[in-house]
């Protein structure tokens, strides 16, 4: 066993998760109004609109909670400081977000000048986080299996935006992109997105809920065999391999092994007790579940069943889980902060109001079954955005209520 | 250590903060001819550091999956 030399002091300042988080939650409104606008028209997922679209949610509104979160928790968890990281943090942010928005200019006009600068941005932003977070965790001693995840999720997100760029340059230029876009959709959402929640699980899961630990042979080998998986499918995607159904079925049994197991520990924790957050992540590793079960049926029966696979992972697995993970990150970090500031009247129930938390979810989990209806009776697309725009505007106001609060105590000294 | 007074502390089913706070308090009350034994479902990596402030001892009895065991005691001077 080994020590950790953490302090208190390593940690960044609280103002940096908590911004990063306030910027994805306007984004994740800014997504609600573009399909209010845009989603009558889309009829496929190569679609400007929907491209554009589908980078709000994951560049605006993914992204920045995640690397919000890991300037927060490798100091936290792994006990490893980044150098200067209230610059690197801000600029990071700074690229990110003129990536982002140049990204969904330039769909929503079709103009290329604004799709190449985000590229330059974007590569900055991403490549640059990716890059630096990689080596400040390659210098802990203790090699744990969250730490081999992290990083193999660090190389993944590195190697998922230059294809993205390539994919972006190339496009409309006479080469057929479409196979490179396969490619990056692939790698970031197993290689980065699942890689790195599955890290995160590992840590938060036991921790917060009261579970026994995962066990050894998904903390272990998941990672690499998921690298292993998406290695061979990349190569088979770009060249139209008859290997490839095959590679993604195995991508998706894997999957679904791993959110199997959360659930199961989940289900079996010490203290069952009920809350909103916990609520998130069972309602996330179902909709995880169901999403692998349905990209297997889709690969194998020629049925279409995209945007059905794009609501049940995008909203239901993915958006849920990291919205869930913000209601325990955020009160959590309140706490810390202030604890470290010997303000000892911080309570962590407080920082975000209960009821809050439970109208905004159950607006969500309407508005995700509205999502669902809208497949069958398109009008239904109307009365889903409208309950998700209302839920993300809660969910902004709750994060910005804690920013407050710590406000308010901080006030205190 | 053998003969000081045993005191033991199992947080294993309370959730993050809480055991740290709980272990946090009782090395603050700990006394000289204490030995406080204290028990989790993993390692607790936040405590070493706050151990190492205050000048504890500490013995790793137990570093297992799902269990983790140490004494922690004032170093008698």
């Amino acid at each position: 066993m080994k020590m950790q030399g953490l302090s208190l002091d390593q940690a960044p300042p609280y103002k940096i998760p908590m911004i990063y988080y306030i910027i994805a939650s306007f984004y994740l409104i800014s997504f609600c109004f573009s399909i209010l606008s845009y989603a009558n028209g889309i009829e496929s997922r190569y679609y400007y609109e929907s491209i554009a679209i589908t980078h709000i949610l994951t560049l605006g509104f993914f992204t920045h909670v995640m690397i919000g979160s890991l300037f927060q928790m490798i100091p936290v968890i792994i006990g490893i400081a980044y150098k200067k990281v209230n610059i690197q943090a801000i600029l990071v942010l700074l690229f990110l977000n003129i990536g982002t928005i140049c990204f969904i200019t330039g769909f929503l006009t079709s103009k290329k000048i604004f799709m190449h600068l985000s590229s330059l941005f974007l590569i900055l932003a991403l490549v640059f986080f990716a890059v630096s977070t990689f080596f400040t965790i390659l210098k802990t001693e203790d090699k744990n299996p969250t730490v081999k995840t992290f990083i193999t999720a660090l190389s993944f997100l590195f190697f998922g935006v230059i294809l993205g760029i390539i994919t972006l340059i190339n496009h409309g230029s006479g080469f057929t992109s479409k196979n490179f876009a396969d490619v990056h959709i692939s790698i970031i959402f197993f290689g980065w997105l699942i890689m790195l929640i599955s890290g995160v699980s590992y840590k938060v899961v036991p921790m917060f809920y009261v579970t026994k630990e995962y066990p050894l042979f998904i903390k272990n080998h998941f990672y690499w065999i998921i690298s292993l998986i998406l290695i061979f499918l990349s190569l088979f995607i770009i060249t139209d391999s008859k290997f490839v159904p095959l590679f993604k079925t195995l991508l998706a049994v894997f999957t679904l092994i791993f959110s199997l197991t959360t659930l199961h520990l989940l289900k079996n924790r010490k203290r069952p007790r009920r809350d909103t957050t916990i609520n998130l992540w069972y309602f996330a590793m179902i909709n995880l579940s169901f999403a692998s079960v349905f990209w297997i049926i889709s690969i194998w029966i020629k049925v279409e069943i995209d945007f059905l696979i794009s609501i049940v992972f995008g909203l239901g697995f993915a958006y849920s889980l990291i919205n869930g993970m913000l209601y325990k990150i955020v009160p959590f970090l309140t706490w810390f902060h202030l604890s470290s500031k010997m303000i000892f009247d911080a309570e962590m129930s407080q920082v975000i109001q209960n009821n809050y938390m439970k109208l905004q979810y159950n607006i969500f989990i309407v508005s995700y079954f509205m999502f669902l209806l809208s497949l069958l009776f398109k009008s239904f697309i109307y009365v889903a955005i409208v309950l998700f725009l209302i839920s993300s505007l809660i969910l902004c106001y709750n994060i910005i209520s804690a920013y407050t609060y710590y406000k308010r105590l901080n006030k205190t000294i | 250590m053998n003969s000081n007074k045993p005191i033991i502390l199992d947080v294993s089913e309370l959730e993050a903060p809480y055991p740290l706070l709980k272990a946090l308090e009782a090395i603050h009350e700990l006394k000289n001819d204490e030995t406080l034994t204290f028990i989790h479902r993993m390692s607790p990596c936040k405590l070493f550091e706050a151990l190492e402030k205050n000048s504890l001892e500490y013995k790793v009895i137990k570093d297992e999956e799902n269990y983790f065991e140490m004494k922690i005691y004032k170093v008698t001077k």
